[in-house]
């Protein structure tokens, strides 16, 4: 029997690992009934953790491998977007005036990012095979959405005063490093051509286990229970006031 | 080309933000305890004091103009310290309120959430203020108005929200 090469050991590891995280973090979430806090998460993780279940049993070369491999992928795309849009919603509390924020944010960062993808699409360099290139471009514009809500959602974080233990930081923290590595990965494959096929698909298999081992950590160890019962009376309206107040003597419209 | 720095750009910010929040060192809130041992006591009265035109005025008209700037600008050193221990008070009462959030209880949650935006709305006015603080200290003797380019911001915002009011009634 021909000794199993390091490149299959590492690729099997790679795949087997984060396959098992992402079922000891279904239950886990299951245990600790936080499926209807983490709905969209919840629903990425059952799907990713599915199709790689189900894509064992395939036959790798065959349609149905590829059918379920890129519709398994291209809704996971969709459902992280979701996730981090959800991450994002679960944060900022259901004030008036936040939502407002949240809002315009949205709506700003959509236009600069459609107009970034306008470039990404206007750049797009052919290569030999042209469906996969377009394939690679489709993943990469999502990739690119992807890091820049991420981007947005923490700098809202830091914002917000999320303690780092909270589970939305570790949720974010999970896809920014997939996002960015992915990102990079794809843009040295399909842009610059300075990595091959084999060396891209093992840097987004070696981020994915890195994310989906920062997303166990945060939901297998125990949770910490901050008992807040009250918040104190301080004196932030009269902070606010004057501050306003001499925003109102120093600036003046025109 | 363009496109390819863009990227990268993108994967180097998210990298950064996301170990800067991953190990992010402020004082940590645990508990309404945490809160009175580590705030910083701030007297706005003394804040006010500093940032006071008709002060200004007459320390203007008393002193010589090099003892003047000297002064005021140790004036303006005291404010931005102001402002920034009530940035951090800001940010310690956000995660009190985020941490009182997940408690099942409707009022406290309601109580957060104010107080969350409260605080969110004095820290987005502070770069404002420090603005002015930051050219004041470069030109102690500034007495001018800075334009307001926020407040253009926030009619607009503010007719967006009405437009789309009234698409959902007419829809409605």
């Amino acid at each position: 029997m021909r000794p199993m090469s390091s490149l299959r050991f590492v690729t099997i590891v790679l795949w087997v690992v984060p396959l098992a995280l992402q079922y000891a973090i279904t239950a886990a979430m299951l245990r600790r009934r936080v499926v209807r806090i983490f709905p969209i998460f919840f629903s990425y993780t059952v799907l990713v953790a599915s199709r790689e279940t189900v894509l064992f049993f395939v036959r790798y070369s065959s349609k149905s491998y590829a059918l379920i491999y890129w519709w398994g992928d291209a809704l996971a795309v969709l459902l992280g977007i979701g996730a981090i849009m959800e991450a994002a919603r679960q944060m900022i509390p259901a004030h008036p005036f936040l939502r407002r924020i949240l809002g315009s944010v949205w709506i700003f960062g959509g236009i600069a990012a459609a107009m970034s993808l306008l470039l990404l699409f206007s750049a797009h360099a052919s290569g030999p095979h042209p469906p996969l290139e377009w394939v690679f471009l489709l993943e990469r514009s999502a990739r690119f959405l992807q890091a820049c809500m991420l981007i947005v959602v923490i700098v809202l974080m830091s914002r917000f005063g999320l303690a780092g233990s909270h589970c939305l930081v570790g949720i974010v923290v999970g896809f920014g490093v997939y996002a960015a590595a992915e990102l990079a990965g794809l843009e040295l494959r399909s842009h610059l051509h300075f990595v091959t096929d084999v060396t891209l698909v093992l840097l987004n298999s070696a981020a994915y286990n890195l994310a989906a081992i920062i997303w166990a950590f945060y939901f297998l160890r125990p949770w910490r229970q901050d008992t807040v019962n009250h918040l104190p009376d301080t004196d932030l309206a009269q902070w606010n006031e004057a501050v306003t107040d001499r925003i109102n003597q120093w600036y003046r419209r025109f | 080309m363009v496109s390819t720095f863009l990227i990268l750009a993108v994967v180097l910010l998210s990298l950064v933000l996301t170990g800067a929040l991953f190990w992010r060192r402020s004082p940590e809130i645990r508990s309404a305890a945490d809160w009175v041992a580590k705030k910083h006591e701030i007297d706005v009265r003394a804040f006010d004091a500093l940032t006071d035109l008709n002060d200004e005025r007459r320390l203007r008209r008393c002193l010589p103009a090099r003892r003047f700037r000297h002064f005021q600008r140790r004036r303006i050193r005291l404010a931005l310290r102001f402002l920034q221990l009530m940035e951090e008070n800001a940010g310690m009462l956000t995660s009190l309120a985020q941490l009182a959030r997940t408690q099942r209880d409707t009022v406290l949650t309601q109580k957060a959430d104010d107080l969350i935006a409260l605080a969110f709305q004095l820290r987005l006015k502070l770069p404002l203020v420090r603005l002015y603080l930051y050219v004041k200290w470069l030109v102690p003797s500034w007495t001018a108005t800075l334009p307001a380019f926020e407040s253009s911001y926030r009619e607009l915002l503010n007719r967006a929200i009405q437009l789309q009011g009234y698409s959902q009634q007419a829809l409605a």
